[in-house]
């Protein structure tokens, strides 16, 4: 009898653990290099940009200004990973397309071939709203330099499929700019755990029953 | 005894090969197809189209091996949807290899109308 009595004790207890732990891994990381200034703990965040999308709208910071965003690099004319990064944001795109917490940016890394009518012939062909899902396009080192504080390799690259080497992670974005999760465009089950991480930040960042 | 086992066992593994005779083309339609034209064959909206279910393909099968090896530049009509995306030549793939590739897509999405390599290489002479 005791023995049943400690070991129906030990399954609540060990319930009441998991349940713990798992409010705890609720909150999203915040990824990135931090300083600790005055006993403030400054998180890397991206910086200031000045883009402009496929309906030749300027997109900044303030554009997603009160919202989450996931953020990608791509050119529209590669055929390498782009494809199955793009059928991973559209997977994103429409799992949220009726909330506007949350938007989405693919930015080119060959600004060079992407010009606006050009992007703005992609968006028309896999049938996304501007404002929904900015493609844009921006200064080339500019682009580069963006990539590079969203951890996300893009260059020029000769020797590269397509003249250009870029990673295919989508990375999300909070409110306060800080990136706190991303996932390997390119693998189904990355984005999977993706999309219920966007759902953890809408919760954190707008709270729960929206 | 012995012997019985080594039949099943043999038994069971072509079973398991008749799964996807097509291995060879499964792997080349991973490598130099899917990026596009997606595992499942579904294409991506009107940027690329799907080839499983695809009236064009169908239609099209004596061009189906030129259009790998030289690639396609032409606006196409696919289950009523144009698409201008421009596919790039893969003239590193020989022959068998494209033979492979369309028996695959035959085998996992078409009627089962396999083609032989020397068809390919029959339709490749009349490439426009």
């Amino acid at each position: 009898m005791n023995r049943i009595i400690a070991f129906s004790v030990f399954c609540t207890l060990l319930f009441i653990i998991a349940c713990f732990t798992e409010q705890s891994s609720g909150e999203l990381p915040i990824i990135g290099h931090r300083e600790i200034v005055n006993k403030d703990t400054i998180y890397h965040t991206i910086p200031d940009f000045i883009m402009m999308n496929q309906d030749s709208m300027i997109v900044t910071n303030s554009t997603f200004e009160n919202k989450i965003y996931v953020a990608d690099f791509f050119f529209t004319f590669c055929t390498v990973i782009c494809p199955k990064v793009k059928a991973n944001m559209l997977r994103i795109y429409e799992e949220f397309e009726d909330d506007d917490r949350l938007v989405l940016i693919s930015h080119t890394v060959a600004p060079k071939y992407d010009t606006i009518p050009a992007l703005k012939r992609y968006a028309d062909k896999i049938n996304i709203d501007s404002k929904k899902w900015h493609l844009v396009r921006g200064e080339k080192e500019t682009t580069y330099q963006l990539a590079d504080d969203y951890f996300i390799v893009a260059k020029e690259d000769p020797t590269a499929p397509g003249g250009y080497d870029h990673s295919g992670k989508i990375m999300l974005i909070d409110t306060k700019r800080q990136v706190r999760s991303f996932a390997e465009g390119t693998e189904d089950k990355e984005v999977d755990r993706l999309i219920k991480d966007i759902y953890k930040l809408l919760n954190s960042e707008f709270g729960k029953g929206h | 005894m012995l012997i019985r086992l080594f039949f099943l066992l043999g038994l069971i593994g072509l079973f398991s090969c008749q799964n996807q005779p097509y291995k060879q083309g499964e792997i080349m339609y991973k490598n130099f197809c899917s990026n596009c034209h997606m595992d499942n064959g579904q294409g991506l909206k009107g940027l690329y189209p799907p080839i499983a279910n695809s009236d064009y393909f169908q239609k099209n099968k004596d061009n189906v091996p030129c259009i790998i090896r030289h690639g396609l530049h032409d606006t196409i009509l696919v289950n009523g949807i144009r698409f201008d995306t421009p596919m790039a030549a893969i003239p590193q793939l020989k022959d068998p290899e494209i033979a492979n590739i369309i028996n695959y897509i035959e085998h996992t999405w078409g009627n089962g109308e396999y083609i032989t390599i020397k068809e390919v290489q029959e339709a490749l002479k009349k490439c426009p």
